[in-house]
C-alpha cells in the first residue's frame, strides 16, 4: 500500500513539488511559533518571588514653592525622611492595613529594565571571584507586604532576620556564590573593600516579571535611622511606599483611602498624590511583552490558517484534476472509506517527506540560537517537543484540508467519473 | 451585464459553498491583518481632533548644546523659552507657533470636598486654543492678555469637570486646586483621545502660571518646552526650514562657546512619531520593514487563495470555451473571471475590516505614543481612526491587489486552454 502511495506521489511529482515546498516552509514557520509558545508557557509557570494581590503603592509628592501651605526650607524643622516616617505611622493605623513598607529599587514590577531604577552590587564570599547581584534596600515589613514565599511563617522569619548588617540572599545567588552545601551565617562583602555582613537567611529567587528569568539578588536593611537621616527632598521620589491590605477590607480601597487620608497625610511639604493597585504598575511593565505576545499569536493564527488554505486548496484542485482516476478506482472495487484514507495517507506521506528536511533546518536554527534563548537554553528535549507538536498540528491541518475534497470524491458515481475519459 | 455576473457568482458559490466560504474567510483574515497594521500605523499620523492640522504641522522637541571648539556634546534636552523666542517665535513664514510643556500629574482637589484625584495637566500658551480645534462645552479659554499676566486659570476636560462639580456649566468660575495651587475654571472642553499626543490632557493651564522653567545648562538653551510650527500649507515646509536656519545661525553667533543642534528637526508628523530620543530615527528601515510586512501579508494569502480560484475555474473551462466560440475575446474572459473573483474579495474585505477593529482592540497597548514615556496614560482610539475615507480606500485597494495576485494566474491559465480541448468537456 505504502509503496503504491509512493509511486502515485512520484508520478504526480510536478504538482506535488509545489505542495511539498509549501509544507516544507510552513512547517519551519510553525515549528518556530510552537517553540516560542512552549518556552513562554514554561517561563510563566515559574514562581515569581512575590505576591502583589491586595497590595498598593502610595504615591507621595512634594509641594511646589507657590502651593498653599508650602514651608520654606529655612523654616522647616523636620527632614523629609522624618516626615515620611510619620506618614508611614499614620498609614499603619488606617483600617485594613496589614503591613506598610518602604523600599528603594525593590518594588515588584518597578525595579526592572523598563523603569531603569535598578541597583547592582558586587558580592564576595571568602576569596571567590564574586557575583553581580541586584540590591533591594527594604524595611523588614517588605516581606510581609510582598510575601517572598507562599508560606506566611517564612515571610515573618525573613523580616525578623533583616537586622542591621544582615544580608538576605536569593537561593540561586547563594548556590552560585557559596556552594549548595553552605548554610546561613557566612560572612559576605558588598563590594571588595566593604565591611562584611552576615548571611542571615536565604529567600526564593525573584523575577522582574512573568517574562524574565530570575536575577541574582539580595536584600539589605533600610533602617528607620537611615530613612530619617538620608532621605531628602531631591531623592525621596526614588523610594517606594507600599501597603498590603486585608483581603476582607480590600473593597474600593484606593478611593476610600484617598478620600479619608488626603488631609492626614499632608506632613511637612509632602502630600498624597495617588494610590495605585500593584496590578496597574504591573500592567505598565508587562504591556510591551504582552502586546508582543498578542501580535505573535495573531500572526500565528494567520499563518496556521494560510497553511490550511494552501493545503486544502491544493488538494481540492488535485482531486478535481484526478476525478477520473478516482472514478476508475471505485469502478475497480475500491471502497469509499478506502479512497478517503488513501487521500489522507497521501497527504501525510507528503508531510513526512517535507518535514524530514525541515527538521534539519529547524535544528540548525535552534543550534544557531535564532530561537528564543533568553528564557530557556535550546535543549534536545525542547527540540523534540517542538518538532513533535509541529508534526501533530500539521497533520491535523492536512486532515481537515483533505477531508472535504475527499468527501466529494466519495460521492462520485463511477459511471459519471469514467465518462470523462 | 454586472447583474449577470453577480447571478453567476452566486450560483457557483451554491455549487461549492465550502470552498467559497473558505476563500472568503482567507481574504477576510488577510485584509484584517493588513488593515490592523495599516490603521495602527496611520493613527499616529492622521488628523485626529483636536489636532486637525497635523499634515501642515512641524514638530520640535529636542535640542542639543555642543561646544564650538570640538563639537562635543554638553547636554540634550527639551527647549527653553529663550531658545523658542530666538529661533521660532520670530519666524515670519509660518501661520502660528504653539508652545507647550509636556504632561505632568497633579493632584486635583476642591475646597470643602473630599474628592481627590490625580489628573494629567498640560501647560500651554494661548495660541494653543486657536490652532487646536477643541469642542468647547462652556466658558472660554484663557486669552493672550491673561496668558501674558500669568493668571491662574484652568480649562477642564468634560469627565473631570463632571466628577468635581456635577456638570460642565457648574464648573465655570469655581476654584480648583492643582497640587494645592489655586486655579479658577474658565472653560470646559470635550475630552480628547490620548492618540492626540500633543493636546491630550485632563486639564490645561497657561504655562506662564506654573513657573516651570529653570535653565539647566550654562547657555540657557535647554528647558521644559516643545514647539509646534503651523505652516499655512505643507508646501511651505522648506521655506520655514530655510528661515529657521538663518535664525539658528544668528542665535549660535550670540551663544559664545556653544552652538545648538536641532538634529534635523523640525520634523514632519511621520518622523516625529519615530523620534524617541534626540538622534535621527532610521526612516528608511522603518519604511522598509512596513512595506515588507505588507507585501508578505498580501502575497502569502494570495498564493494560497489561488489554489481555490483554480479549482473553481477548472469547472468552468467548458463554459468559457463556448463563450469564446461565440466571439468573446480573451481579455473579456479574463476580465469576467477577475470581476467574479472581486465579488469574493469585497465580501471578504468588509468582513476583514471589522475583524481588524477587533485585532486593533487586542493590540491597542502597542499604539501608545512614545511621548507618554513613564506616564500611565491608557490608549483610547477615537471613532475617526476606524471610519474615515482613507481607511475605506485602503481596504478597497488591498482587496483589488489581493484579487489581482490570486486570480490573474488562474484566469490566464483557464483562458489559455485551446477551444477544442475545452469544448470536449461539454
Amino acid at each position: 500500500m505504502i509503496k503504491h502511495l509512493f509511486t502515485v506521489i512520484w508520478n504526480e511529482r510536478k504538482s506535488n513539488g509545489w505542495i511539498w515546498a509549501e509544507l516544507f516552509l510552513a512547517s519551519i514557520c510553525l515549528w518556530f511559533i510552537i517553540d516560542y509558545f512552549y518556552v513562554l508557557g514554561n517561563i510563566i509557570r515559574q514562581p515569581l518571588g512575590y505576591d502583589i494581590s491586595h497590595t498598593y503603592r502610595i504615591d507621595m509628592s512634594e509641594l511646589s514653592s507657590n502651593s498653599d501651605g508650602y514651608i520654606i526650607p529655612s523654616e522647616k524643622r523636620t527632614t523629609t525622611g522624618e516626615d515620611l516616617l510619620l506618614i508611614m505611622e499614620r498609614i499603619r493605623h488606617y483600617p485594613g492595613i496589614e503591613a506598610v513598607s518602604l523600599s528603594k529599587s525593590a518594588q515588584p514590577y518597578s525595579a526592572t529594565g523598563y523603569s531603569g531604577s535598578m541597583n547592582y552590587q558586587q558580592l564576595y564570599y571568602k576569596d571567590t571571584v564574586g557575583i553581580t547581584a541586584q540590591e533591594y534596600l527594604v524595611t523588614p515589613s517588605f516581606f510581609e507586604v510582598f510575601r517572598n514565599s507562599a508560606d506566611l511563617q517564612t515571610n515573618l522569619l525573613l523580616s525578623k532576620a533583616l537586622r542591621p548588617g544582615a544580608i538576605i540572599l536569593s537561593a540561586d545567588a547563594k548556590d552560585e556564590l557559596m556552594g549548595v552545601e553552605t548554610s546561613c551565617g557566612g560572612q559576605l562583602k558588598i563590594g571588595r573593600n566593604a565591611e562584611p555582613g552576615t548571611l542571615a537567611a536565604v529567600c526564593s529567587p525573584v523575577r522582574w516579571s512573568e517574562y524574565f528569568k530570575s536575577n541574582y539578588c539580595f536584600y539589605h536593611l533600610l533602617s528607620e535611622a537611615d530613612i530619617a537621616k538620608h532621605i531628602n527632598a531631591d531623592d525621596f521620589s526614588n523610594y517606594e511606599l507600599c501597603v498590603r491590605v486585608n483581603v476582607v477590607q480590600d473593597v474600593r480601597f484606593a478611593e476610600n483611602f484617598m478620600a479619608d487620608m488626603s488631609e492626614g497625610l499632608k506632613v511637612g511639604n509632602l502630600y498624597l498624590m495617588e494610590v495605585r493597585p500593584s496590578s496597574i504598575i504591573r500592567k505598565a511593565v508587562v504591556a510591551p511583552e504582552e502586546s508582543d505576545i498578542m501580535t505573535r499569536s495573531i500572526l500565528s493564527v494567520f499563518i496556521l490558517f494560510n497553511i490550511f488554505l494552501g493545503v486544502s486548496g491544493t488538494f481540492m484542485f488535485r482531486t478535481q484534476y484526478r476525478w477520473s482516476e478516482m472514478g476508475l478506482r471505485i469502478a475497480m472495487g475500491a471502497s469509499k472509506l478506502k479512497l478517503c484514507s488513501f487521500l489522507i495517507s497521501e497527504g501525510l506521506i507528503l508531510l513526512t517527506l517535507a518535514m524530514a528536511p525541515a527538521i534539519v533546518v529547524d535544528l540548525n536554527i535552534g543550534v544557531a540560537e535564532l530561537v528564543d534563548v533568553k528564557w530557556e537554553p535550546f535543549t534536545v528535549y525542547r527540540f523534540i517537543i517542538g518538532a513533535a507538536c509541529t508534526y501533530i498540528v500539521m497533520s491535523f491541518i492536512i486532515m481537515i484540508g483533505v477531508w472535504y475534497p475527499a468527501r466529494r470524491v466519495m460521492r462520485i458515481e463511477p459511471v459519471e467519473a469514467l465518462h470523462e475519459d | 451585464m454586472i447583474i449577470q455576473h453577480l447571478k453567476q457568482t452566486i450560483n457557483i458559490f451554491r455549487d461549492n459553498p465550502y470552498a467559497g466560504l473558505i476563500a472568503i474567510l482567507g481574504t477576510a483574515l488577510s485584509i484584517a491583518m493588513l488593515m490592523s497594521f495599516f490603521i495602527g500605523k496611520r493613527c499616529h499620523t492622521m488628523n485626529i481632533a483636536p489636532e486637525s492640522d497635523r499634515n501642515r504641522t512641524l514638530y520640535v522637541k529636542w535640542v542639543g548644546v555642543k561646544y564650538k571648539e570640538n563639537d562635543n556634546l554638553l547636554v540634550n534636552g527639551a527647549l527653553s523659552l529663550k531658545t523658542i523666542q530666538a529661533c521660532f517665535r520670530s519666524l515670519k513664514s509660518p501661520e502660528a507657533i504653539v508652545v507647550t510643556s509636556p504632561l505632568q500629574p497633579r493632584l486635583v482637589s476642591v475646597a470643602k470636598s473630599k474628592t481627590r484625584k490625580k489628573a494629567y495637566v498640560l501647560f500651554t500658551d494661548d495660541v494653543f486654543w486657536k490652532m487646536f480645534h477643541f469642542k468647547l462645552l462652556c466658558g472660554a479659554p484663557y486669552t493672550k492678555e491673561e496668558f501674558d499676566a500669568g493668571i491662574k486659570k484652568v480649562v477642564l476636560g468634560e469627565k473631570l469637570a463632571k466628577e468635581l462639580f456635577g456638570s460642565p456649566a457648574g464648573a465655570i468660575g469655581k476654584n480648583v486646586q492643582l497640587s494645592y495651587v489655586n486655579y479658577s475654571v474658565c472653560a470646559v472642553v470635550e475630552d480628547v483621545s490620548s492618540m492626540a499626543d500633543y493636546s491630550f490632557a485632563q486639564a490645561w493651564v497657561p504655562y506662564s502660571s506654573a513657573n516651570l522653567d529653570a535653565a539647566t545648562d550654562p547657555a540657557g538653551v535647554t528647558g521644559k518646552y516643545r514647539c509646534q510650527i503651523f505652516a499655512r500649507s505643507s508646501g511651505d515646509f522648506s521655506a520655514i526650514r530655510k528661515e529657521l536656519n538663518q535664525r539658528v545661525t544668528a542665535f549660535n553667533a550670540a551663544l559664545g562657546d556653544y552652538y545648538i543642534d536641532f538634529y534635523k528637526q523640525p520634523d514632519r508628523r511621520l518622523i516625529e512619531t519615530w523620534r524617541f530620543g534626540p538622534g535621527y530615527p532610521g526612516v528608511i528601515s522603518h519604511l522598509f520593514s512596513s512595506y515588507v510586512l505588507f507585501a508578505i501579508l498580501l502575497i502569502i494569502p494570495a498564493i494560497n487563495l489561488s489554489g481555490f480560484t483554480m479549482s473553481r475555474m477548472k469547472k468552468r473551462v467548458a463554459e468559457l470555451g463556448i463563450r469564446r466560440c461565440f466571439g468573446s475575446t480573451r481579455l473579456g474572459l479574463i476580465m469576467q473571471v477577475l470581476l467574479e473573483n472581486m465579488i469574493y474579495s469585497i465580501v471578504g474585505g468588509i468582513l476583514g475590516l471589522f475583524l481588524s477593529y477587533g485585532i486593533l482592540h487586542l493590540i491597542r497597548d502597542r499604539l501608545i505614543s512614545t511621548n507618554y514615556w513613564g506616564l500611565d496614560v491608557g490608549v483610547t482610539l477615537p471613532v475617526e481612526v476606524f471610519f474615515n475615507i482613507s481607511t475605506f480606500v485602503a481596504v478597497f485597494l488591498f482587496c483589488l491587489l489581493l484579487n489581482l495576485l490570486s486570480a490573474s494566474i488562474p484566469a490566464w491559465r483557464v483562458t489559455s486552454v485551446p477551444i477544442v480541448n475545452s469544448l470536449k468537456n461539454v
